[in-house]
């Protein structure tokens, strides 16, 4: 396990900003935070990581609770990407590395990994917003960490930003590193993790796998001339689990290994021919707008 | 320490503002004995001035051994302003690009980067009594060659008032940049406390309460000012503390002291 987080609770004045969070995260997951705009993201990771000083409860690195120390073995950026203006990209990653104590020689290397050893003498302020960004990664990268923890890091991207930033972040969840990952982008979460979960005006409301959301469930729809006989039929079909009446279309939800190749040739060798066939994937953002929906 | 040090200089020297400010202090620290000699020499060569016996700069032993220390020690704390802007700048610039944020994530405690910062002050500090130093003794020996080793180190505790003196000065910019967080704001508000504020609240505690001189100089500029004080009326006949006295130290002591607890407690119990 890389984090337990127990009752973690932050207020700001009235505000309860983090109220009671409970949260395990075990390793080699890529853990999204999702919440919308507000919700207390920044506020948890910054109590993660040493800037927001919790209310109450506590959590635990690596199983060795919370110190400077446990800091230097993660990487993280909060927000916006942070550096000293005034220096190059090289400079700054040195002075990470001497911060975190790890070898100079370690920024070629990461500059590497983000593609940007090209621009390693010029001032970050003159750097774009995609190479702020994949600068703060490099940075994150330098010490080699067992856990990378990135708030919203393609925010304010253009599209192609976003797919290298999300490229690196898929690379780097390939080579076996865990991630936490907090966003408001639904499919982002989607797209790169593995485990997510959902906060609420500070409160968490739901946690869960992704594929638990997803793949091992499948929705299809199905219609013909005779819903009726199409609806029996269907019911006593393996690996349905269930089967809606729609309008017009019936929808049949069912385990991950239902296709709906599978759908179509049952139902012809019981003489049945469709009108309508699809196969739904529903969204993390439905699963999402769902969640929210049923907490209040 | 050391660690810590070098990360902060680290993050000063490519900084431009260092630089200029450095040299600057620098340049003013080694010309303003040379330019004050000529400018005692120019009065006492002055026809108007040298009419008056009693009145002659250029006699006056103010570069000499045992007066020297006292005489380039208050030359020496006018400048340590522009110490103190370094300070102000690097620590304000780490909370306007939310750095100090970054340097605890990466791996500082909020102690640790308290201690860097501290350990920039002590560095500038010893620096500047060091330089004082230095130029002490060439200047000493220019005008006086001759070399009396308990002569040289008569009143040499004023190279530690000095020390002290720059010391508290930078700690006072410290806790105003970590309060107030805005470089401009900050020198606004202490040069404003220095040449208006304060002089004010004095003239107007010693004038109300004559009976307690000692208020007016416990305010906290007054009191780090107060551990030198102006020397050179003694050449002209009045009465000068040529000393330093306990009750200074006590009084800037205790200020110190608390400029090193409230910017301790201010950086480590706040959110970042
Ligand atoms: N320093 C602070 N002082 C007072 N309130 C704060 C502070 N920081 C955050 N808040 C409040 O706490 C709540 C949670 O903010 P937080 O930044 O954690 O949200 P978020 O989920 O990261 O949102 P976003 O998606 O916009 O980044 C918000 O209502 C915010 O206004
Ligand atoms: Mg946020």
């Amino acid at each position: 396990m890389i984090l337990k987080i127990e009752n973690l609770s932050k207020n700001f004045g009235k505000l309860k900003a983090v109220n009671q969070i409970n949260l395990q995260i075990e390793q080699g997951s890529v853990f999204g935070l999702l919440g919308p705009n507000g919700s207390g993201k920044t506020t948890t990771l910054g109590m993660l990581l040493g800037v927001t000083n919790p209310s109450s409860g506590s959590f635990s690195w690596f199983g060795q609770g919370d110190s400077p120390k446990v800091r230097k073995n993660i990487g993280a950026i909060l927000e916006q990407p942070v550096f000293y203006p005034y220096m190059t990209g090289a400079q700054n990653l040195d002075i990470v590395c001497k911060i975190k104590e790890v070898p100079k020689s370690r920024v070629e290397q990461v500059l590497e990994q983000v593609n940007l050893l090209d621009r390693k003498d010029d001032l970050f302020s003159a750097y774009s917003l995609g190479m702020k960004q994949r600068l703060a990664i490099a940075s994150a990268l330098l010490c080699d960490p067992k856990v990378l923890v990135l708030d919203e890091p393609t925010n304010g991207l253009d599209p192609q930003g976003i797919a290298e930033i999300r490229q690196i972040i898929t690379d780097i969840a390939d080579s076996g590193k865990s991630i936490i990952l907090a966003s408001h982008l639904l499919d982002e979460v989607q797209k790169v993790c593995s485990h997510f979960c959902v906060l609420q005006k500070g409160n968490l409301i739901y946690q869960g796998k992704v594929e638990d959301d997803f793949s091992t469930s499948t929705s299809i729809e199905v219609a013909s001339d005779n819903n009726q006989q199409l609806m029996s039929v269907l019911k006593s079909m393996p690996h349905v689990k269930e089967v809606i009446e729609n309008e017009k279309t019936l929808l049949v939800k069912g385990d991950s290994s239902l296709n709906s190749l599978q759908v179509n040739k049952h139902l012809t060798a019981q003489g049945i021919v469709v009108s309508h066939l699809t196969t739904i994937s529903k969204s993390l953002e439905e699963r999402f707008l769902e969640i929210l929906a049923e907490s209040k | 320490m050391i660690r810590l040090l070098k990360i902060e200089l680290a993050k000063l020297w490519p900084a431009n503002y260092f630089r200029i400010l450095l040299m600057l202090w620098l340049v003013a620290f080694i010309t303003i004995p040379f330019a004050s000699n000529s400018f005692l020499e120019w009065m006492a060569s002055n026809k108007m001035m040298s009419q008056n016996p009693m009145f002659n700069p250029s006699q006056w032993p103010i570069f000499d051994f045992a007066d020297l220390w006292q005489n380039l020690a208050y030359i020496y704390k006018m400048i340590s302003i522009f110490m103190s802007f370094i300070i102000i700048i690097s620590v304000t610039n780490e909370f306007d690009y939310k750095t100090v944020r970054q340097n605890v994530i990466d791996g500082f405690s909020k102690k640790e980067f308290w201690l860097s910062k501290i350990s920039l002050i002590v560095c500038f500090s010893l620096l500047s009594a060091v330089l004082l130093f230095i130029l002490g003794l060439i200047i000493g020996y220019s005008m006086f060659p001759i070399f009396k080793i308990e002569l040289l180190f008569t009143n040499i505790e004023f190279v530690f008032a000095y020390f002290f003196q720059v010391f508290y000065l930078l700690m006072f910019a410290f806790v105003l940049s970590i309060l107030i967080k805005r470089a401009g704001i900050v020198i606004a508000i202490m040069v404003f406390w220095i040449y208006i504020i304060e002089p004010m609240l004095s003239g107007i505690i010693a004038s109300s309460l004559v009976d307690w001189p000692l208020v007016a100089d416990s305010l906290p500029m007054e009191a780090g000012w107060n551990l030198i004080h102006l020397p050179f009326k003694k050449y002209i006949m009045m009465k000068t503390q040529d000393f330093i006295s306990l009750q200074d130290v006590v009084t800037a002591g205790v200020w110190f002291v608390f400029f090193f607890l409230s910017s301790y407690l201010l950086l480590t119990k706040r959110d970042l």
